[in-house]
């Protein structure tokens, strides 16, 4: 099989999940298909025969994505509501892996307390504020705080404790 | 939870902060680590419901022409919107459980024709829409009879190894322009369904 042949394999079977990786990331879709062209003009300058894995094009990806926030500064960063990475870690890397992402999905779906999981669902899929919330579930906006904060604590703990944060 | 609902603060009312006072609160690790959850929760909710995630700024990127005169390839890629609901006939003993669910699965909703040659040489993309002339649409049939129709389009034979999958109903939309590894992978995304593709056979687990 031709280096071409590798390329054209790839690009079948990742180019989706690559782009919608780079999408989780950098929030920008004109700017997430840049970068995934970007590693697949890069894989052209390898050797032929070499494997393509799947944790390699994803890595790349992150680079590439790390780097273009990196030209972001904090308060673009902010209101776009982009990751962050941490200034202090020696690692230069920090954003969250697909598989990170996966986890706290996962855990919004089916890991939080019923009042938890339906005060974040109304928060993040259906984009309502602590007052809409507050009127929908007939509680206070302190409650609807509460709610949010246990249910983010929840994700946290589980995170830690798979040493993904 | 002081220390979250400063996060909150950040990330719902970023203008509320002067930059200094963003990097210096973002510099303490637990207001970071609760401000990049809340970033991430609200990106994994856009990416599951298949929207565009929220506050999308178009940013003017100057991308580098890359000209490959070696590595010239033309593919296209297409991945057509499915949507399928899985119903579990519980009732007719053909599952374990006892509950009667309802999966449902969606797919990529995007079509999209991408040439790597165009990939390569850094041009526009350039994005088309599946012809709907070659769907075929699948309601409430079982996996054994979409499988028997899609192997006879594609000379491919099937083989099931739990016979109570055959029984699977689903509802599907089967866009004819995929190969078999494109039609296999889609499939390969409902949870109770593992199929292989080796050669000309498609294994069904």
């Amino acid at each position: 099989m031709t280096r071409r042949d590798d390329i054209g394999e790839t690009f079948r079977t990742h180019y989706r999940r690559m782009l919608n990786y780079a999408l989780t990331l950098v929030r920008d879709e004109e700017t997430a298909r840049d970068i995934v062209q970007d590693v697949f003009a890069s894989l052209a300058e390898t050797e032929a025969g070499s494997p393509i894995p799947t944790t390699f094009l994803l890595i790349q990806v992150r680079n590439r994505c790390c780097n273009w926030l990196r030209h972001l500064s904090v308060r673009e960063r902010v209101e776009r509501h982009l990751l962050i990475e941490s200034e202090s870690s020696a690692e230069s890397h920090d954003l969250f892996s697909e598989e990170t992402l996966n986890k706290i999905r996962e855990t919004m779906e089916c890991g939080l307390p019923p009042r938890c999981a339906t005060v974040m669902k109304l928060r993040f899929e259906s984009g309502m504020t602590y007052d809409e919330i507050a009127d929908e579930l007939q509680i206070t906006t302190v409650a609807v705080y509460k709610h949010l904060c246990k249910g983010l604590a929840i994700l946290r703990e589980k995170l830690s404790r798979y040493g993904e944060i | 939870m002081e220390k979250y609902k400063l996060a909150l603060e950040i990330f719902d009312h970023p203008e509320r902060f002067s930059d200094d006072k963003l990097r210096e609160l973002l510099n303490d690790k637990e207001i970071l680590e609760v401000y990049n959850l809340l970033a991430a929760a609200e990106t994994v909710t856009a990416t599951t419901e298949s929207k565009k995630p929220v506050n999308i700024v178009k940013v003017r990127r100057r991308r580098p022409v890359w000209l490959r005169a070696a590595a010239v390839a033309a593919i296209a890629v297409t991945s057509a919107a499915a949507v399928a609901y899985v119903i579990r006939n519980s009732d007719r003993g053909r599952l374990p459980s006892d509950v009667q669910t309802i999966e449902t699965v969606v797919t990529d909703g995007t079509a999209t024709a991408l040439s790597l040659q165009d990939t390569l040489t850094g041009k526009t993309d350039s994005v088309t829409q599946a012809a709907g002339s070659n769907f075929v649409i699948f309601k409430d049939k079982t996996l054994e009879s979409i499988l028997e129709e899609i192997s006879v389009n594609y000379g491919t034979k099937v083989r099931f190894e739990n016979p109570r999958v055959k029984e699977l109903r689903l509802f599907f939309k089967w866009d004819k322009s995929l190969t078999p590894a494109q039609i296999v992978a889609q499939l390969n995304n409902f949870d109770k369904i593992d199929i292989s593709l080796n050669g000309d056979v498609i294994t069904v687990k």
